[in-house]
């Protein structure tokens, strides 16, 4: 019985989903009230809050949902084991703008409509730091990338501007089959894991505690 | 003096000063390096006159579409503007640090809705050969290895756009007008557009290589329409080592000739018999069998040879009738190495270059046996270079001349030429029948 209901559940949620995306899409803003759009879709205001609060809500959960789904279907592919830090950043990526061009027209509409300081990212910018932090710290226990005092506890904050920057380039990418954002993808990923890995950014850290402590001297 | 040639900046310092611009710095490098090379094919023995470098590029940039064919007689294995191209090109996408495995297996997921691992019972994670536009991973399945080249992304796209890039440089460099140069620009953008399509490739690959077989000492990969799409290209794994590592090393000279016949022959086949050429013949597209046979790869550039061009282009290559006056001068004028406003005062020396520089480079066709490990031909053909850059009645010579087709065909010569040198090898021509 229990799973009849949650089954249930699970449809009206994608039902909701799917009729919100396709609003949005085609009304270019969101529905005037709760109300209306239940209305509309046939459920009750009670089915629709059961789920979601708000219609912020719903932009919250796709975020999130693509980004499950990102890293579900990564662990589901064998492969993905033998892959070093680099590797499952990479494929973490290319899988994320696959599952974005799924729907792309409405990341894109809700990129734009939620503004510079994205604020309905938060859930998914958390999923995406749980799967980049235990891979960061396979990359630091395989000496891939470099232990650094106090810098090396945030590396996770560089995979999520990263991602930040993927999604600005994918949003405006016009090459056939986006072949540019994965340009983009092999290029930055690998600029960010050089970076973290022994490099000259070592030697900049270095020559810059010299120069502050020589300077303080004085 | 036309407004052009006054634009035409002459002397040695105007010269100088246009290419210390910001823009042809780059480009100057590249004519440095192959003048340089040119004039003295061992660099470090002696040190090269500016000087006279920059009066050799002077009349070859006057000299304009002839000035391809003599930049290519000079450099030999490099086909001036191609190259100039092709190196801009290069750095502009293949510096690139090889493709992540991740990324070869999105590309397989997007030709084949499979991974590489799915396909493949063992596939190497990390490339084993860079490739012009790609890499080459080895694969195998039940006991057969596969090469599997894969094409970067983005590389098609931006094949146009690069070129426009390159274009007002190289211009410059060839001191030449946008308009005179158009039709060799686009012969090369075609070039290179195809050789990001892997579709045709394949066609090409298999069409040529069936084709030719029954030449003796020749291989090739067989290819796997079902393994291949638009960015991955399957074929056969030759075993063996890449022509640049085998001119290095030390073999009897029978080994070098059986390896320099196949390769001539190979070629005479496609020239005459084919009328389409490998029109990349750079040694890293060969690779030698422990057996000794010559493995062909990489059929991404191949130039289609028109029947009437091949017709009047490869008359030339026979010294009758280029000592034959009329014969010559209609030719000449038909391919637009003459053109009808030349100065009448101009024609004559203008041909008698031509007919000595194609004396000179038909030399190996007009021979029963050639032996191209001989380093005075070579020579021959620099002095000649040397020679023409100081008559001062080619400098004055203006347009653009020689047609465009003939810029993938002086390539595959040039670099077969090269090649055959860099081997060592004597080789006994076929007479075509004309």
């Amino acid at each position: 019985m229990a799973t009849k209901t949650q089954k249930k559940t699970e449809n009206i949620n994608e039902k909701i989903i799917s009729f919100y995306m396709d609003y949005v899409l085609t009304e270019q803003k969101q529905p005037a009230s709760i109300y209306a759009f239940a209305k509309h879709l046939g459920i009750t205001e009670a089915e629709f809050y059961k789920t979601y609060t708000s219609f912020k809500d719903i932009d919250i959960a796709i975020w999130k949902g693509v980004a499950e789904n990102t890293i579900n279907a990564l662990m589901a592919s064998e492969e993905f084991e033998t892959y070093n830090s680099r590797e499952k950043l990479l494929g973490f990526f290319y899988t994320l703008v696959e599952a974005l061009n799924a729907n792309r027209s409405y990341f894109i509409y809700s990129l734009k409509a939620q503004g510079a300081m994205h604020k309905n990212l938060g859930e998914f910018k958390e999923q995406i730091e749980n799967f980049a932090k235990p891979t960061i710290q396979q990359g630091l226990a395989d000496k891939e990338l470099e232990e650094r005092k106090f810098i090396s506890d945030r590396y996770y904050d560089a995979v999520w501007v990263n991602t930040l920057f993927i999604l600005n380039f994918w949003t405006n990418d016009n090459s056939k089959g986006f072949e540019k954002t994965d340009a983009a993808i092999e290029k930055s990923v690998n600029l960010m894991l050089e970076l973290m890995g022994k490099s000259a950014l070592d030697s900049l850290l270095d020559m810059g505690k010299f120069l502050l402590q020589n300077g303080l001297r004085k | 003096m036309t407004k052009e040639q006054i634009k035409i900046p002459t002397s040695k310092i105007q010269r100088a000063a246009s290419f210390a611009g910001a823009g042809a710095k780059v480009g100057g490098n590249y004519i440095k390096y192959y003048v340089k090379k040119a004039l003295n094919p061992d660099l470090n023995r002696d040190e090269l006159n500016e000087n006279n470098a920059e009066d050799i590029y002077g009349t070859l940039s006057k000299l304009k579409g002839s000035a391809l064919k003599v930049a290519q007689m000079l450099s030999m294995d490099k086909n001036l503007m191609p190259q100039a191209y092709q190196d801009k090109f290069q750095m502009a996408q293949y510096s690139a640090p090889p493709l992540s495995y991740p990324l070869v297996v999105k590309t397989f997921n997007q030709e084949f809705k499979k991974s590489p691992t799915e396909i493949f019972d063992t596939f190497s994670k990390i490339a084993l050969q860079a490739a012009s536009i790609g890499q080459v991973h080895k694969a195998e399945l039940k006991g057969h290895t596969y090469a599997v080249k894969v094409q970067y992304p983005g590389v098609a796209a931006s094949v146009s756009s690069d070129l426009k890039l390159v274009k007002p440089l190289a211009t410059r460099i060839l001191n030449l007008k946008g308009k005179d140069i158009g039709r060799y620009f686009k012969e090369v953008e075609t070039k290179l557009l195809e050789e990001t399509d892997y579709k045709l490739e394949l066609a090409r690959s298999i069409k040529i290589s069936e084709a030719s077989a029954h030449i003796a000492n020749v291989v090739f990969p067989k290819y796997y329409p079902a393994l291949s799409g638009d960015r991955i290209l399957t074929m056969d794994w030759i075993e063996g080592v890449p022509l640049t590592e085998f001119t290095k090393q030390n073999h009897p000279q029978e080994i070098k000739d059986k390896i320099g016949q196949a390769l001539w022959d190979f070629y005479d086949f496609q020239i005459f018999k084919l009328k389409a050429v490998h029109a990349d013949p750079h040694p890293g597209n060969f690779i030698i069998t422990p057996d000794f046979k010559l493995g062909v790869i990489d059929f991404g550039c191949v130039k289609e040879i028109e029947e009437q061009f091949h017709k009047d282009y490869f008359t030339l290559l026979n010294s009758d009738a280029i000592n034959n006056d009329e014969e010559f001068t209609r030719i000449m004028y038909k391919l637009e190495f003459l053109l009808k406003d030349d100065d009448a005062k101009i024609v004559p020396v203008l041909k008698k270059a031509f007919q000595e520089m194609l004396n000179l480079l038909g030399k190996p066709f007009n021979s029963d046996n050639f032996d191209f490990g001989d380093d005075a031909y070579f020579k021959s053909i620099y002095a000649l270079g040397e020679k023409f850059s100081k008559m001062v009645e080619l400098k004055e010579a203006n347009g653009a001349r020689g047609p465009q087709d003939a810029i993938y065909i002086n390539r595959t010569c040039f670099g077969l030429y090269s090649i055959l040198n860099q081997i060592g090898a004597k080789v006994k021509i076929i007479k075509q029948k004309q």
